[in-house]
């Protein structure tokens, strides 16, 4: 199905209880829009967001394997075939 | 004169004598250096002339804890061996974890000095500050685990050992020192020194403790560090450990993919930690821990079933990325064994997965012929993987090639392009044209190719932000890993703050996870009384170990033009991921580098910088 594909990983497959959600891309342009969609419970929400509008600090996400931070952060428009990478914080390889 | 924190004792192990003596710790050298990887460099540098054959009888091997070591401060485990390195022919500094680094302290030394070599094969057990030496010639041969229990069974059953296995006695250039059945100093050759003394194992037992100068300090910044380490995602680290990061640096196209020619692997799915965890590891709730660790990211796999099952420590992030990835087995199974070999054997995962990796892609390029290796040796073989590992452990047919490394390996085919690392030591498990800052650190590292002693992958994939490197830059996100900004003032301030952790005698996992500079300062500062001098001292003292390092580099004919890479990694563009098109920019980041570190232009230490270091006695020139 064409879309988005939203990959989560770690402690954020708990969370979420998926390991992957496909989108339509209509429904998530954006990454604000994505996230909205996927953060649809207290918890997944907590999750991921530190306040309104605010990812958490430690939270990676990632559009093709670029973290938003480097790209437009929440504004980062959407493609179809993007993959979305969710990541809580992992270190120490 | 008494000492806290330190023990004030240095013990020499004369093996061509079997001869024991200990000597005081000298305090302006410990204050200075402070001890593990500090320490340790200090009293290589005064005594081996980095002109000789490592594996020579002139060539030392330097036992060397931190001063808090031992002292139950969080992940405070660790002691470093320091040599000559056969595989680089440069310093060599390997770590490890365990009750064996703690023993060390309690049976009164802060430091061994391993030197001459044995006649025959010969183990020591230090008890409490009485040595004595055995003959091992009944354990030659015997794996390390195996040697582990003969050890204690022959001397105590609360000794500590750690020995060396077959590759040690073999000499691949390569092979580790492990300790305590399966904590690893992995890396550099350290192994092999110690099979070329004949050294089989060193058992300690102490019953000593650690004096700490100003208690009621120490339990408040031991206190506040372990309040630091109370992170919320730590149960990651307990189920999943070190794999648990392949995914990320996967998606960041910086997982080595079939000997580093691409950064993305397809099948990472197959050797995550999260599949280890489903699969084959047998704790999973928690792994196994350090003494005085709060992560405990070890693993313990079974491969196998039944009456037939193997059980073993591993692995860990670096061992699934070079034979999982890199090999391209995307086989945990064959990952494990190989490992497993690796543990028994004595030998570094890391440069065997990256030697085999090396031959694995000259075979598919027609540039290793099949009737040399004996046998198909393509990527992606977990079957040829597991054997060759095995081969190189004995030097047994194209193994015994491959015991010299992949460099050297790659050398005697006419084409050391294809071997994929800095001052033939192997690249770990990350790949540096997706992570720029990671060139620099490859580049530069005194002990070749390396992810540890300047963890330059942290700040930019890893979300470590804590730090006074990143904190008084006003850098609060991850900094992007394709961007060249600050990054050589940066790579060079990690690699001075890694040394005052490997100094004290700590786990840098204590550090991703919450504590920082300040704290560990104060740690060493109310253990041993004294005053680093605040933050620009603790940094000052960093450098001075590292300048050191490089010093005894340069007098063993290392020169800067060996801080360099692949031609792959400079000039051929990273095919796929998020950094595709990209190669390491190491030529832009190289002269400022130098420049930061105070260094002329041909990378070699200034006159006046040694002084401001106060290296001009050490440097003697």
């Amino acid at each position: 199905m064409p879309g988005v594909t939203v990959r989560l990983f770690a402690d954020l497959r708990t969370v979420f209880g998926v390991r992957m959600v496909d989108v339509p891309l209509e429904r998530a342009p954006d990454i604000a829009c994505l996230l909205g969609l996927v953060c649809d419970t207290p918890r997944r929400w907590q999750a991921v967001f530190a306040e309104p509008g605010v990812p958490r600090r430690e939270i990676a996400v990632l559009v093709n394997g670029r973290n938003i931070r480097f790209l437009d952060r929440l504004e980062t428009k959407l493609c179809e075939g993007d993959e979305v990478a969710i990541f809580p914080p992992v270190y120490g390889g | 004169m008494t000492m806290d924190g330190w023990m004030g004792k240095v013990l020499r192990l004369d093996l061509t004598a079997s001869a024991a003596s200990v000597e005081d710790l000298d305090r302006e050298i410990a204050e200075q250096y402070i001890g593990g990887i500090g320490l340790g460099t200090r009293y290589l540098y005064d005594e081996v002339d980095p002109a000789v054959d490592a594996l020579d009888a002139a060539n030392k091997l330097v036992l060397a804890t931190g001063p808090l070591t031992g002292t139950g401060a969080p992940g405070a485990n660790r002691y470093m061996l320091l040599t000559k390195s056969p595989l680089t022919g440069g310093i060599a500094n390997s770590s490890a974890a365990g009750d064996f680094a703690c023993a060390i302290k309690y049976a009164g030394f802060d430091v061994i000095i391993v030197e001459g070599a044995a006649e025959r094969p010969v183990f020591v057990f230090i008890d409490d500050g009485r040595v004595s030496f055995h003959d091992a010639s009944e354990l030659w041969g015997l794996d390390t685990e195996q040697t582990e229990q003969a050890v204690i069974a022959a001397t105590a059953p609360d000794a500590k050992v750690n020995c060396i296995g077959p590759a040690g006695e073999k000499l691949v250039r390569y092979a580790c020192v492990m300790n305590d059945m399966g904590r690893a100093a992995g890396r550099s050759g350290v192994g092999a020194v110690m099979g070329s003394k004949r050294l089989k194992a060193i058992a300690v037992r102490g019953t000593g403790g650690v004096t700490i100068a100003d208690g009621e300090r120490f339990m408040d910044a031991v206190r506040r560090c372990y309040e630091a380490l109370t992170d919320p995602y730590v149960e990651h680290f307990h189920k999943h450990g070190t794999p648990g990061v392949l995914e990320l640096v996967n998606t960041y196209g910086a997982l080595p993919t079939k000997n580093f020619q691409y950064g993305t692997n397809p099948q990472h799915e197959d050797i995550s930690g999260e599949r280890l965890a489903e699969t084959l590891s047998v704790r999973t709730r928690m792994g196994m821990a350090c003494p005085a660790c709060p992560v405990a990211c070890g693993r313990v796999s079974r491969v196998g079933a039944g009456e037939t099952a193997t059980y073993g420590v591993g692995p860990e992030y670096e061992t699934i990325g070079m034979f999982g990835s890199s090999c391209y087995t995307n086989d945990l199974e064959a990952v494990t064994r190989a490992n497993f070999i690796c543990n028994q054997a004595g030998m570094d995962t890391i440069t065997t997965g990256g030697s085999i990796a090396c031959a694995m892609e000259m075979y598919e390029r027609g540039l290793i012929p099949e009737a040399d290796i004996g046998f198909p040796l393509p990527f992606g073989d977990g079957e040829a993987l597991v054997r060759l590992t095995d081969m190189i452990a004995r030097r047994e047919g194209f193994g015994d090639l491959l015991a010299e490394g992949g460099y050297r390996m790659a050398e005697h085919y006419g084409h050391p392009e294809y071997s994929m690392g800095v001052k033939k030591q192997e690249f770990a498990s990350y790949e540096c044209r997706a992570i720029q800052s990671m060139a620099l650190a490859y580049a530069t590292e005194p002990r070749g190719a390396c992810h540890i002693r300047g963890e330059a992958q942290d700040y930019a994939i890893y979300s470590v932000l804590h730090w006074h490197i990143t904190k008084d830059r006003g850098i609060e996100e991850p900094l992007d890993p394709l961007t060249l900004d600050e990054q050589p003032e940066m790579v060079m301030e990690l690699q001075d703050w890694f040394r005052i952790i490997d100094s004290g005698g700590l786990c840098n996992f204590m550090f991703y996870l919450g504590m920082d500079e300040d704290q560990l300062r104060d740690l060493i500062e109310s253990a041993t009384g004294i005053d680093m001098g605040g933050y620009p001292g603790l940094m000052r003292t960093g450098a001075r170990i590292f300048n050191l390092e490089v010093l005894f580099n340069r007098r063993a004919g290392i020169t800067a033009a060996a801080d360099t890479l692949p031609p792959r990694m400079l000039q051929e563009p990273l095919p796929d991921g998020p950094a595709k098109g990209y190669v390491a920019e190491l030529g832009r980041m190289l002269p400022p580098y130098y420049t930061a570190r105070g260094w002329d232009e041909h990378g070699d230490l200034t006159p006046q910088k040694a002084a401001e270091l106060g290296l001009q006695l050490a440097a003697g020139t």
